[in-house]
């Protein structure tokens, strides 16, 4: 009986090791890289861009400082 | 027991985190077969746009004189079309099946790089949404899909407005198109990359690329197209943004630009383009067909090395799309000879499809259908291909329907019943649930017959004179009755979808269990749960053939007992 209840923590721990992690950085650099193009359409409301610019850097960062 | 209680009284106070709640889990998820999912989801969501714009289409040309839409807006409606049925149906679609069956395939727990794989999904999202909303705009793109310079410039040669016989792009319409492609090829490269290394990379042991499944050779080779026709592409719509808003003049003529520049540029990311729709689906014809013959694949190594060949043929094929231009003799003859070496190596893979099934106990369940129609309509549009690579011929149809009706008979005769065989093969794997077999069964004879009432015609059209992207024409060319076909063929068409739809809701909500494995299949996802766990496989397995599913189930007569690969 111990030794089914280890084997079983024992998988269990491995499945929790293996799982996809999830992160919202790409929906966020997706989202930013959109607004910049958005940005470039509307040109004639530059800050737009520059917003959508800033999230871009933002997202870059975010993404390469996330720990996995 | 305090302690306890307090303990229980916290974790009931947490408010949940974003990642916790369902539609967190949606948008926060860089599991690949969520993600496949998604792509897919949101293909066929546009499959279902540029259908209506099809229809909008084929209701105006369906009597002569038609005056459903306006000039302007058809312009619109027939490049929208084209943009969302290559770039938000089938790669999306094409790669959400990758995404979803390669990793299980090759026995790998996810793709190499899941958060770039997010990434790339969500960049096709907000790329399709970007594009589509320019109809809200009122400026939705409106030059053709393939957009050709200088019409697309903001300006006529060396002229500040358009009119008087200055042919441009004045509004927004061509901006949409070119930041909509750049960011569709971003997230196309984003893919690409991501299938590369996992392919090359994360294969399960004894996985040699020489027994890599068919499906899986297919999709690494349509990645390195990606890779390396993307960038010309991209290059070309940064220059004509270039020229339409800070002053340059690569395409104008006039300043000492060239506007064959644009189409050099454009075909030579356009024909692999036309690989990158239909080497997926070869690949899931080459999955299908083993399983419903009961037979190992004909000629493997051709099938595999046949890609191969139409990948690097394919770019050396790109001007014959130019042939009218006025191209000199020895390049009309180069681009003719190699169009007509890329049918070799596309013949020899029908030739081991009809191989696979000769000799076998053929099951005509619906994967196998769409795959045998697949063949059949490919083959047409295969045919009248290399008959537009003589050029006499391409001069006399050129920009006519007949190409129209070619390039129909490859994508939709072709990839989409493709992708019909894959999502019936496929969809136990997803769902746990098999499809409705006589709905399925309707769905496929609706479209084969809808898809030869539509597209037929359009030869006859295209011989007949017809130019492609004409808005109306008048009476008396001998063009109704053709015209009038097609659109009740294209209808045949859209019913064939909803009966899809139909089946597609009722399986979900009471569908029959599909078991793990309802077609005794021969490939590694099959060796999985229905749908699967996140992690696919908690262990690992080793492959030792081709068939390593096909090995488990039948340890007397594995594969690797006989055969040497």
């Amino acid at each position: 009986m111990q030794i089914s209840k280890n084997h079983r923590a024992s998988n269990e721990a491995t499945e929790q090791s293996i799982k996809p992690k999830q992160s919202y950085w790409p929906i966020v650099l997706a989202a930013s890289l959109t607004l910049t193009l958005i940005g470039v359409i509307l040109m004639s409301h530059p800050i737009i861009f520059w917003i959508g610019v800033a999230f871009v850097i933002v997202s870059f960062v975010g993404w390469g400082i996330e720990r996995r | 027991m305090a302690t306890r209680t307090i303990t229980e009284g916290v974790s009931i106070a947490r408010r949940r985190r974003l990642s916790e709640t369902y539609i967190g889990d949606w948008l926060m998820t860089t599991d690949h077969k969520k993600l496949g999912i998604m792509y897919m989801v949101t293909g066929f969501f546009f499959f279902l746009v540029g259908g209506v714009d099809a229809l909008l289409i084929r209701t105006q040309l369906a009597q002569p004189n038609g005056k459903v839409l306006s000039p302007d807006v058809y312009n619109q409606i027939f490049t929208m079309h084209a943009i969302t049925m290559i770039f938000l149906f089938v790669m999306p679609m094409l790669t959400g099946l990758g995404n979803y069956i390669v990793p299980l395939m090759i026995g790998a727990r996810d793709m190499a790089f899941p958060r770039l794989n997010a990434f790339g999904y969500w960049v096709v999202l907000f790329g399709g949404l970007f594009l589509t909303s320019s109809f809200l705009f009122g400026a939705a793109p409106n030059v053709g899909w393939f957009a050709y310079a200088p019409l697309t410039e903001l300006s006529g040669a060396g002229t500040t407005s358009c009119g008087n016989a200055v042919l441009c792009t004045p509004g927004p319409n061509m901006d949409f198109w070119a930041l909509g492609i750049l960011m569709l090829g971003i997230s196309s490269i984003a893919g690409s990359i991501n299938f590369v290394v996992t392919i090359l990379k994360l294969r399960a042991p004894g996985m040699t690329i020489n027994r890599m499944p068919l499906f899986t050779w297919m999709t690494l080779i349509t990645a390195f197209l990606l890779l390396f026709s993307l960038p010309s592409v991209s290059m070309a719509s940064i220059l004509i943004l270039l020229d339409r808003h800070l002053g340059t003049h690569f395409y104008v003529a006039g300043f000492g630009g060239d506007p064959l520049l644009w189409q050099h540029l454009f075909w030579s990311f356009g024909h692999p383009e036309v690989y990158i729709l239909i080497l997926p689906a070869f690949g899931i014809i080459s999955e299908v067909l083993p399983v419903f013959s009961r037979k190992p694949i004909f000629g493997y190594t051709f099938i595999a090395w046949s890609g191969v060949a139409i990948g690097f043929l394919s770019f050396t094929v790109w001007a014959h799309h130019m042939f009218a231009v006025g191209l000199p003799l020895v390049a009309q003859a180069f681009f003719a000879t190699s169009t007509t070496l890329i049918a070799i190596p596309t013949a020899v893979k029908i030739f081991n499809w009809l191989g696979t099934t000769w000799g076998g106990k053929l099951s005509f369940k619906p994967p196998m259908l769409f795959a045998l129609g697949f063949i059949a309509m490919f083959l047409i549009g295969g045919l009248n291909g290399a008959a537009l690579a003589i050029v006499p011929f391409d001069y006399q149809v050129t920009d006519t329907y007949f190409v129209v009706a070619h390039l129909h008979y490859v994508l939709f005769g072709g990839t989409v019943f493709g992708i019909f065989a894959g999502i019936f093969y496929w969809f136990p794997k997803i769902t746990g649930k098999l499809l409705n077999e006589r709905l399925a069964q309707v769905q496929f004879w609706l479209m084969l017959i809808g898809v030869n009432l539509t597209f037929f015609p359009m030869h006859i059209l295209g011989l007949l004179g017809m130019p492609r992207r004409i808005y109306t024409y008048p009476d008396k060319l001998g063009w109704n009755e053709m015209n009038l076909i097609a659109t009740i063929g294209a209808f045949t068409l859209g019913v064939a979808i909803l009966v899809f739809i139909w089946n597609f809701v009722v399986t979900l909500r009471s569908g029959e269990a599909a078991g793990t494995d309802p077609w005794d299949a021969f490939t590694l996802e099959w060796d999985t749960e229905s749908p699967p766990k996140p992690y696919n496989f908690l262990e690992i397995p080793t492959v030792r053939s081709r068939r390593p599913f096909y090995d488990k189930k039948n340890p007397e007569t594995a594969d690797w007992k006989s055969m040497t690969h």
